[in-house]
């Protein structure tokens, strides 16, 4: 107690002391990325980091994300950079490394949880718009290189027969550049990155080195993962427009671990989107936004001795337009989206299929302290009946210090949404074939459906302290479940059991509290607490939903004790979590693949273990904050960090960044 | 231990505002040559003999105690393994803090992280077949403790003792005495606004 009381002090020292330096820190030049508020990105969870998503990753590069309604097989959110949305997922795996925006240059993160419409954009499984830093005036240009790995090598016991032990887990290099011209009104830019990473967790290696390997030809692939992408972007940013047109192309090599599967497949991903966006103001309050999007997204052969493929590709064309008023009493955002999607896949005709989306948002000042306001989508498509989603909220101001909202909606999701690659299936996609899995499914797979109720109190307990709580009650009319239950196999971990889709209904409970604290713009601190329940559902449904953690605590807190310097804490508890799904490899073995290492192994086991996990950072700007250095220390405890089953149990690691801006 | 630990967090971090204000942050470049022995180690000292090494360090001050970048090289000769002796090289940016006990003499405690990249002799391969770099790194922190004593306003001397912890699979944790001789200059401008 009195060290805590200690350290304390310390910190208040430090919070209230002056510099005493002469110098004014007015005359540097502030970075909105470095305020104590700003997400500052070192790697792919920073991005989900205390959204109130949970996320599932086998090497912490990818994830499958549990956004709240769906689950981590179902839809992924939607991602938006500066307005634009943005597509990095494939078969259900979100890729940060397909983000087209640098770690460096994420000013911070907008969320908005289940289901809406953001800006004209509608989404089905939560938003999250990135906003990066804006653009310095005149001509910029922006570097960073970034590398880390976890501890554990070898060192000079490499040499020593019977000590030696495999490398390890290798990130990196990930290098990104940019140039920017800003002139006037008017301006240009272009992002380049690339990201690179070695998959030498000695446990996964052994399926990765199985997948790759031919040892009949001696001949053992490699096991890179590198993802190139490239951005270009003009537009125009004035008081009464604002244009924009922008292209992003991508080429990755992967493992895409495929949940019906239950593991990797070797794959090329590629991908380009060209979106032009106008957005007309015709006053503060009132304006129009219309945005045209041509996506393509494609999946490659990279050799593998199943000759797994996903072979598959698809084009969509998207065109939103909508009508939007923000005035004091009503305020409204209406509009349609129409999507026009070819999908080519092997064994499949080309489907076209068509999506025509409207969507009605009002809201109204009912009095000085209430607010009321609804949003409805209707979704159509050819042979198959409308579907709608809609919700209804009530704002209201009790007290200076107190706000409250009920919201209660109702949403229906096409399968082409919520399970796209059955649907196609459906159509003659042999995928499952391809993978040799057994898939038994419905012969028309139905719509889901949910309805759910919401409460949130805001507290503004005093100008630098707020509390948030929440509650909601979700309940699935009805929910497709993928399941799988994979059997043990010792060289590639797993063999695919027979695949399906459970259609269950089930209730579930979420609630959080969210506490945040500022002080003196130098130390910000944030606590969360999230509780998930299932109140009623079959059994299948339970075990769907247990693999969230019954309960979620996470902690941060940024410190600027001097201008240049920024120190920060993660820390987070999660207790066990069951993936019942994989109860066919508890107790089974999982062994490393090198035969001159000493034997090492462990045990499967469908749950996920306990973790208290703790990382620090630290960043130093030089050179008038031209430079800086940051140096992220992940898992101090040095616990196995694992959120998957068949992933990573990740032990204490670090990354370095170098960041150069001009 | 917390009996331990609590007065070194009170005298790492407890200090008089007063004292700051005799520094100006980036006034003072102190370069330093530095000499290293191994006095104790785990584990490795069993199979590899480290010779004395030589460093060099950048120490400035900064709004509370100073900041510094360095490295040390040492040596190590295999007993045995063949071809497995090896450069190490400690990359290390540190902070530390000056309490002065008399007009000559400082005591300086200061913690310092970075990577030690080991270039070895020559690759390990095993069955003409898996094949290891001769470079290795792992990341490494260190506790130091240095007795300062000031020549002259220009020149000082020190000694030390560090616990440096390199988190390799097998940790190898180890006690280095030192002896470092420092020229004290006044910050070109150019450095101080890099630094800044």
């Amino acid at each position: 107690m009195k060290l805590i009381k200690r350290v304390l002090f310390f910190i208040l020292f430090i919070v209230f002391h002056k510099p005493v330096s002469g110098q004014a820190l007015s005359e540097l030049v502030p970075s909105e990325s470095d305020s104590v508020h700003a997400s500052y990105i070192m790697g792919t969870e920073d991005y989900f980091w205390q959204t109130g998503w949970n996320y599932s990753s086998i090497e912490r590069m990818s994830v499958m994300i549990h956004s709240g309604n769906y689950g981590f097989y179902g839809p992924q959110p939607t991602f938006m950079l500066n307005d634009i949305p943005f597509d990095p997922t494939f078969f259900g795996i979100t890729y940060s490394q397909l983000f087209p925006v640098s770690y460096l240059r994420v000013k911070n993160r907008e969320v908005h949880q289940a289901s809406g419409v953001h800006e004209g954009v509608v989404y089905h499984s939560g938003l999250m718009q990135i906003h990066s830093e804006p653009l310095k005036r005149g001509i910029s240009i922006f570097g960073s290189g970034q590398i880390g790995h976890n501890s554990g090598e070898p060192g000079p016991w490499a040499f020593d027969p019977e000590s030696v032990s495999p490398n390890v887990e290798r990130f990196g290099p990930w290098v990104d550049g940019g140039l920017s011209v800003s002139l006037g009104n008017w301006y240009a830019k272009g992002v380049l990155r690339y990201n690179s990473y070695v998959n030498i967790d000695e446990f996964i290696q052994t399926r990765l080195f199985n997948t790759r390997g031919y040892p009949e030809e001696n001949l053992w692939l490699d096991l890179e993962a590198t993802t190139t992408l490239g951005l270009a972007e003009a537009g125009y940013d004035g008081r009464y427009a604002t244009i924009r047109l922008q292209g992003i192309q991508s080429e990755s090599k992967e493992f895409l671990f495929y949940q019906p599967l239950a593991r990797e497949v070797p794959t090329g991903l590629t991908s380009e989107q060209y979106s032009a966006l106008a957005n007309l103001r015709f006053n503060d309050q009132t304006g129009i936004r219309t945005l045209f999007q041509l996506r393509e997204k494609a999946t490659e052969y990279r050799r593998n001795r199943f000759d797994h493929s996903f072979g598959w590709a698809q084009t969509k064309q998207i065109f939103r337009g909508s009508f939007y008023h923000q005035g004091r009493i009503f305020a409204i955002d209406t509009g349609a989206e129409t999507e026009w999607i070819e999908t080519e896949a092997r064994g499949m005709d080309r489907e076209d299929l068509s999506i025509l989306s409207f969507f009605f948002k009002p809201e109204i000042r009912i009095s000085e302290d209430v607010r009321f306001g609804t949003t409805a989508v209707v979704q159509t498509k050819e042979d198959a009946s409308p579907v709608v989603q809609s919700s209804a909220f009530i704002h209201a101001y009790l007290s200076p210090g107190w706000n409250t909202r009920i919201k209660v909606s109702h949403e229906e999701l096409y399968p082409q949404t919520s399970n796209p690659v059955d649907a196609w299936s459906g159509s003659g996609y042999d995928l499952y074939m391809n993978l040799g899995i057994l898939s038994i499914l419905p012969p028309e797979i139905e719509n889901n459906r949910l309805r759910s109720f919401s409460n949130h109190h805001y507290f503004n307990l005093t100008p630098d302290i707020n509390l948030e709580a929440n509650v909601s009650l979700v309940q699935h009319l009805s929910l497709n479940i993928p399941a799988q239950y994979p059997h043990y196999n010792r060289s590639f971990n797993t063999e695919p059991g027979i695949y399906t889709i459970h259609r269950e209904s089930g209730t579930h409970l979420r609630a959080g509290i969210t506490l945040s604290h500022t002080w003196n713009d130098r130390l910000a601190q944030r606590m969360d607490v999230n509780l998930n329940r299932t109140l009623e559902g079959s059994e299948e449904y339970r075990q769907y939903q247990e693999m969230l953690p019954a309960y979620h605590i996470q902690y941060s807190a940024s410190f600027k004790p001097y201008h240049d310097i920024k120190l920060g804490i993660n820390a987070e508890f999660m207790p066990e979590r069951d993936w019942s799904e994989f109860e066919n490899l508890d107790g089974r073995l999982n062994r490393s693949f090198h035969v001159q290492y000493t034997y090492s192994y462990y045990r499967f086991s469908s749950t996920s273990p306990q973790m208290i996990n703790l990382d620090a950072r630290v960043s130093k700007w030089f050179w008038q904050q031209r430079l800086r250095a940051a140096l992220l220390l992940k898992n101090l405890l040095n616990n196995h960090y694992q959120t998957h089953p068949m992933g990573v149990r990740e032990s204490f690691g670090y990354m370095v960044r170098l960041e150069m801006r001009f | 231990m917390k009996k331990l630990f609590c007065p070194i967090i009170l005298v790492l971090f407890l200090v008089p505002e007063q004292e700051l204000s005799a520094q100006d942050v980036y006034d003072e470049l102190q370069l330093t040559v530095t000499g290293h022995r191994l006095m104790s180690g785990t584990t490795i000292y069993d199979s590899w003999n480290a010779l004395p090494g030589i460093g060099f360090e950048v120490n400035l001050p900064y709004y509370t105690g100073n900041l510094e970048l360095g490295i040390r090289y040492v040596r190590f000769d295999e007993y045995e393994f063949e071809n497995s002796g090896f450069h190490s090289h400690y990359l290390f940016a540190g902070w530390n803090y000056k309490y002065r006990t008399s007009e000559h003499v400082s005591v300086i405690p200061g913690i310092r992280i970075g990577n030690t990249f080991n270039l070895h002799d020559k690759d390990k391969i095993y069955d003409n077949e898996y094949r290891f770099s001769r470079e290795e790194s792992e990341i490494s922190y260190e506790v130091q403790l240095r007795i300062q004593f000031e020549m002259s306003r220009h020149t000082a001397f020190y000694i030390s003792g560090a616990y440096n912890r390199t988190i390799f699979n097998i940790p190898f944790s180890a006690w280095y005495g030192s002896a470092g001789l420092s020229a004290k200059l006044e910050t070109p401008a150019w450095l101080r606004r890099f630094l800044k």
